[in-house]
């Protein structure tokens, strides 16, 4: 992605948000009354998120010079240490730190 | 220089918030740093997005899709903001002008809105601008100590940084499916669409950015179509989704 393709998505994504969260100052006042709209935008994070996880977490370690076995066993055993982590309610930084810190591990290990 | 108590009482109630962003940007912006995106474009997007699932799809599709559909997924994914933004446009103080109103609204954020809701009284300009200048000062600063921070890791810790949004996305997820038995089944929904679509042919399979956005919508459409409906009105507060992080 060049320069310029970077700057106009920047500008492009945020001129979508800022829409989002300005419009019901502006435009709209009223609640949504439908529980069924409002169900929906309250839920698509979790599957949008869901479906960027699945599969793609798998070959999330893959660079050139690593071997992709050993990529996609590292980011597995750092899926298992963030899943395990979030089930103990650890914070977003700890999981997060948790998973990278366990895939480094697998990967130097496979490596050596 | 004398700040108004409100901006004050603002800034002070951001503090975790503060220290939270500080720390899950920096995770971000570590992970593009990975992933070779420019530090000036994740800089600008932490400024001018100021959203934390904006600022992972850009680190997460950037290089994997092209510029529309990274627009839309970031529009699907920010789209609970709205609802956010009318539960605050409800509780702001009467007679703030148009030009504050505006104001605020770059600061809803889940975290930020997730404080405001907590008081009691109308919330006024000062206070939503204190609350809105410490959590952004946080985003801004764990962008940059992210993007420098990256330099000093040893370059084998570089690959493994790239799990690191896929990780905080099992956090934000997992507390909600575990509360909520909807959340749990259209998040096992989203996933069996997108593989589901990952095992069509390639001349007809879309983009992986494009599988990974229309399971996400067709899934949520399934999981709010089965919701109870109730002729209650609703403004986006009675429900915010706990493990939700901006």
């Amino acid at each position: 992605m060049s320069s310029n393709d970077l700057l106009l998505l920047v500008l492009a994504m945020a001129a979508t948000t800022y829409l989002l969260r300005v419009s019901p100052f502006i435009l709209f006042r009223k609640p949504i009354r439908n529980p069924r709209i409002v169900a929906f935008i309250q839920i698509l994070p979790y599957s949008i998120l869901a479906a960027m996880v699945i599969p793609d977490a798998f070959s999330a370690t893959e660079t050139e010079g690593i071997p992709a076995n050993v990529s996609t066993v590292s980011s597995i055993a750092g899926m298992l240490a963030a899943f395990i982590l979030a089930r103990l309610n650890r914070s977003l930084p700890t999981v997060a730190a948790g998973g990278v810190i366990v895939a480094w591990l697998a990967q130097q290990l496979l490596l050596s | 220089m004398k700040l108004p108590p409100l901006f004050r009482k603002g800034i002070v109630d951001a503090l975790p918030v503060f220290a939270g962003y500080f720390a899950v940007v920096f995770a971000i912006t570590a992970a593009g740093m990975a992933k070779d995106i420019p530090l000036w474009g994740q800089l600008l997007s932490a400024l001018i997005n100021f959203s934390g699932t904006g600022q992972t799809v850009l680190v997460q599709l950037y290089g994997n899709a092209g510029i529309l559909s990274i627009v839309l997924t970031c529009l699907a994914l920010n789209m609970r903001y709205l609802l956010m933004a009318l539960a605050i446009s409800q509780r702001i103080a009467p007679g703030t002008g148009l030009a504050k109103r505006c104001l605020v609204a770059m600061g809803i954020t889940d975290e930020i809105v997730a404080v405001s809701l907590l008081q009691k009284q109308p919330l006024a300009f000062a206070y939503m601008l204190g609350l809105t200048t410490c959590s952004l000062l946080g985003w801004l600063g764990g962008t940059v100590f992210g993007g420098l921070g990256a330099h000093l890791l040893p370059s084998s810790a570089i690959a493994p940084l790239r799990l690191a949004p896929y990780a905080m996305f099992v956090a934000i997820i997992l507390p909600a499916a575990r509360k909520d038995r909807p959340v749990l089944s259209c998040v096992l929904l989203a996933i069996v669409f997108n593989l589901l679509l990952h095992l069509l042919p390639s001349d007809i399979r879309p983009s992986g950015a494009s599988c990974m956005l229309l399971s996400g919508i067709a899934a949520a459409a399934v999981g709010a179509a089965r919701s109870p409906g109730s002729s209650q009105e609703h403004d986006g507060t009675d429900s915010l989704p706990e493990g939700n992080r901006s």
